[in-house]
């Protein structure tokens, strides 16, 4: 391991600002309208299986990263063959992440600035971030968490008297299929993406155990997301919250106090910068460990300046316009269940079929 | 205007990043970074220039289309 470890709490708030990344922002999916809220919980009880499964790697294989993990338990060959593949994730999602940056940027404040300047400035804070290792993200998710909370916590409060809580009725108009397929959207992203902080997990101290970590930050992420959720829809209704690209962002536009306190909607783009840098953070830690492992190379951080700035490239023709990476999530969901949920799967049986193995048989004395 | 901003980050990376932390690493390392390095560039210069790069979001929606049969 080359960085220093993470605290308990600064992996649970690493894992938090993954998770907000840029569903504080965009949202999670609201195709079931007021039905949005079933839909989330349903997906956090799909998704704490998977995450008690992504836990145990991390437990099986302490200090270990999840690249090594793969090499180890697959050989050299087939390693490879699924290292290489979730490091494509990892760079793509970065990719996606930073894409969801910059048009968020450009839509909300900077109409006429092209998006390239945007993201070499994201990027910069990011691969200096990365360069300093975990120990630093973990630092940096500490210091910030408390900022997205605040902000979160404030938009509730102060857009409470333009809240019709009646836009939650009729609950369960939408067939039991329609929310399934919502909360499968929700279980990709964005929960199951935090399959990419396994990439970090082997700077969790062996004392602290990861399925702790992994869940109890699953649900506090969750419940916060339930509160934004609710939060959108009692402020702008179903239709408007299906019809928006950042309903989180138009939320906070109407707040508005007398005649002191308006336009706080500008708080919203801290959240998404705050949350966006540790989830694209992450990404690129992961895909530079990636390559790394890839082609031998001991030091991940001696590759982060080119991985970012090739997440920068992918993330430059990765779309052609907005409605385009919004019409891609309806096919994320299914791509990424290979990098969730299969290959941890495939990881984690082998793991446990090893541990079983080297474990000394206890046989009868006599 | 772009392709100032684009090589002003690409020399930035080359003399702060490159030159100052990989003077002492291996040959595959300082190989493996600059061709990243030049992926990338090539991909966003010929964007700049108005040349049409095919994304990858077409072939994983053709293939999940394929697979899932998902509009």
């Amino acid at each position: 391991m080359l960085d220093k470890p993470m605290s308990y709490r600064q992996a649970v708030a690493v894992l938090i600002m993954f998770n907000f990344g840029s569903s504080v922002v965009m949202g999670v999916s609201t195709g079931t309208g007021q039905d949005a809220w079933v839909a989330l919980l349903l997906s956090v009880a799909l998704t704490m299986p998977v995450v008690l499964m992504y836990g145990r790697i991390a437990e099986l294989n302490p200090e270990t990263g999840f690249f090594d993990v793969i090499e180890a338990q697959f050989g050299k060959i087939a390693g490879k063959v699924v290292a290489a593949l979730l490091t494509w994730y990892a760079l793509h999602l970065c990719a996606l992440v930073l894409r969801n940056f910059s048009e968020f940027i450009q839509i909300s404040s900077l109409l006429d600035t092209p998006q390239l300047p945007v993201m070499v400035i994201m990027l910069l804070a990011v691969g200096y971030l990365a360069k300093l290792g975990c120990k630093a993200l973990g630092k940096w998710a500490i210091a910030t968490l408390p900022v997205v909370l605040t902000v979160v916590f404030l938009t509730v409060v102060l857009s409470i008297n333009v809240m019709k809580f009646e836009n939650i009725l009729p609950v369960f108009e939408h067939s039991i299929g329609q929310i399934s397929e919502d909360a499968f959207k929700i279980f990709s992203f964005p929960l199951c993406e935090t399959v990419l902080f396994l990439s970090v997990a082997d700077c969790i101290r062996k004392s602290d155990n990861p399925k702790k970590i992994y869940v109890f930050g699953m649900l506090f992420s969750s419940g916060v997301l339930l509160i934004i959720i609710l939060r959108n829809l009692f402020v702008l209704g179903a239709e408007v919250v299906a019809t928006e690209y950042f309903p989180s962002y138009s939320a906070a536009r109407i707040i508005n106090l007398g005649d002191f306190l308006s336009r706080i909607e500008g708080s919203i783009s801290i959240n998404f910068i705050l949350a966006g840098i540790t989830k694209i953070t992450v990404c690129l830690i992961a895909a530079s460990k990636g390559i790394s492992r890839l082609f031998g190379i001991d030091d991940y951080r001696q590759l982060v300046m080119p991985t970012a700035l090739l997440a920068m490239a992918l993330a430059t023709i990765v779309y052609k316009n907005t409605m385009e990476m919004f019409a891609f999530i309806n096919y994320y969901a299914f791509y990424a269940m290979p990098f969730e949920v299969a290959i941890p799967a495939a990881v984690w049986i082998v793991s446990e079929i090893r541990k079983k193995k080297a474990q000394p048989t206890a046989g009868p004395r006599g | 205007m772009m392709i100032a901003i684009l090589l002003t980050v690409y020399l930035g990376t080359l003399l702060i990043d490159f030159r100052a932390h990989l003077k002492d690493s291996k040959a595959l390392v300082k190989a493996l970074y600059l061709a990243l390095l030049f992926v990338s560039f090539s991909v966003l210069t010929l964007y700049e220039f108005g040349v049409e790069i095919p994304s990858p979001a077409g072939p994983i929606q053709d293939a999940v289309r394929a697979l899932f049969g998902v509009e």
